[in-house]
């Protein structure tokens, strides 16, 4: 089925998408975020300062969002850090190439592991029990944890989560909430508009040990700490997050492993 | 004659099959099987047409398609009489399947590498012991 190339508006695009896709994609015909394109991505490039990237763990840090330009091509990795590197001086400027590395070493390990990315690449380090599919609390934003909520509402509406937000969302759902990864890769799928099987099912297997010698996990102060406590001040929810490290490794892992100290 | 297939990762005008070829016909499928087995939210496909239509706007000959993927290439290639299929590689697994029918149509693929930041080629399984080996060339360009 061929599509036409000419429109007048880009809602004109998002009409006669939603007709020509019908019954193969989910939720309602929207139009994304960002703009998909060339040039787009340009301005996307251009417009990001590297200046403050070392408070990139932040939520509110000024990230490039570049990440759906170069996951589609329309921006190549060499043609970033060659910017990065004409534009941008001394420790932001090498944080930011050292963050770009992380996708290079992902698309290294599937052209190393082809499918296999898509399964268990090491035993998880902590006895699991996690189980499939994706509860619906989660996957409609009703876990009555405004944070959790937040970053799926988030993730649906505009296809994109902060680095730190998708940790945190990561290590609820696998270790709070016993949940598959796999399932997690999916949502994530389903949704990010820079998703992709390498940096997506790595940066989870990588959350839930099966990629890395600890399982990553968060406390309160962390997520409140990074995220200017943004849902933490007057939150009345039982917090799952609020207890100390080591208490959290004992909770979840079921013994003292020694990953928190 | 040659045609340059564009995938999901090579959506730009910039693309290096693209720019080898810029007056060759050039092609971007929606590969309707893996829509029709994977939930897909609707704002990545819209983003995805729009980088398409931008790469696609310049071509004298171009087409972008619902269908399986390969089918739609091998009948857009012989339309305009192409041989060959221009594409850029990507290490991703899920173009495999593709590229396996096209060269049991007796097409001809010519290939155009990956693009990485750096020319290491060993195993890789930590990113730290990783960014060891590569921050030097990293960082020097
Ligand atoms: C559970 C989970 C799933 C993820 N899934 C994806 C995914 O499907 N696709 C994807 O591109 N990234 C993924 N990431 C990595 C990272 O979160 C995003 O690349 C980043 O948040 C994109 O925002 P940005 O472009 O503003 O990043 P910036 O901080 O501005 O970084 C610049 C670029 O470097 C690359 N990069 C930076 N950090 C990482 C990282 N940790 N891993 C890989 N690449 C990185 C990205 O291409 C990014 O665009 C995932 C992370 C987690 C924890």
């Amino acid at each position: 089925m061929e599509f036409k190339q000419q429109f007048s508006s880009r809602e004109e695009i998002t009409t006669y998408l939603g007709q020509m896709f019908k019954g193969l994609y989910t939720g309602e015909p929207r139009a994304p975020a960002l703009h998909g394109g060339r040039s787009a991505s340009l301005a996307q490039l251009e417009a990001f300062k590297a200046k403050n990237y070392g408070r990139r763990n932040h939520t509110n840090a000024p990230v490039s969002r570049l990440s759906a330009y170069l996951r589609h091509g329309q921006l190549s990795m060499l043609e970033v850090a060659e910017y990065i590197r004409s534009h941008s001086q001394g420790r932001e400027r090498d944080e930011f190439l050292k963050q770009l590395t992380w996708r290079d070493f992902f698309y290294l390990v599937l052209e190393q592991k082809g499918l296999k990315v898509l399964e268990n690449l090491e035993e998880p380090k902590y006895p699991m029990r996690w189980v499939q599919p994706m509860p619906d609390d989660i996957l409609e934003a009703r876990t009555n944890l405004p944070c959790v909520d937040a970053w799926v509402s988030k993730l649906v509406d505009t296809g994109y989560l902060h680095n730190h937000e998708r940790l945190w969302f990561a290590a609820y759902t696998v270790h709070f909430r016993q949940i598959h990864w796999q399932a997690g890769f999916a949502f994530f799928r389903e949704h990010l508009l820079d998703g992709d099987i390498a940096s997506n099912a790595l940066s989870w297997q990588w959350v839930a040990s099966t990629f890395s010698h600890k399982p990553y996990f968060m406390n309160k102060d962390n997520i409140s700490k990074f995220s200017s406590n943004q849902w933490c001040a007057g939150c009345r929810a039982k917090c799952p997050f609020d207890k100390t490290y080591q208490t959290l490794e004992r909770e979840l892992f079921g013994a003292d492993y020694g990953w928190s100290s | 004659m040659k045609l340059v297939w564009l995938h999901g990762w090579s959506l730009s005008n910039t693309d290096p099959a693209m720019v080898a070829h810029p007056d060759a016909p050039a092609i971007f499928v929606f590969d309707k099987p893996f829509l029709e087995q994977t939930r897909m939210a609707f704002p990545r496909l819209q983003f995805m047409f729009e980088a398409a239509l931008e790469a696609l706007a310049e071509r004298h000959h171009s087409r972008i398609c619902l269908g399986i993927q390969a089918e739609e290439i091998i009948a857009f290639a012989k339309l305009h009489h192409c041989t060959t299929i221009c594409y850029s590689l990507i290490p991703s697994p899920e173009l495999r399947r593709t590229l396996d029918a096209l060269e049991q149509a007796g097409l001809k693929l010519e290939v155009y590498p990956v693009e990485y930041l750096t020319s290491y080629t060993g195993q890789v399984k930590r990113f730290s012991a990783f960014w060891r080996e590569v921050e030097h060339e990293v960082l020097r360009g």
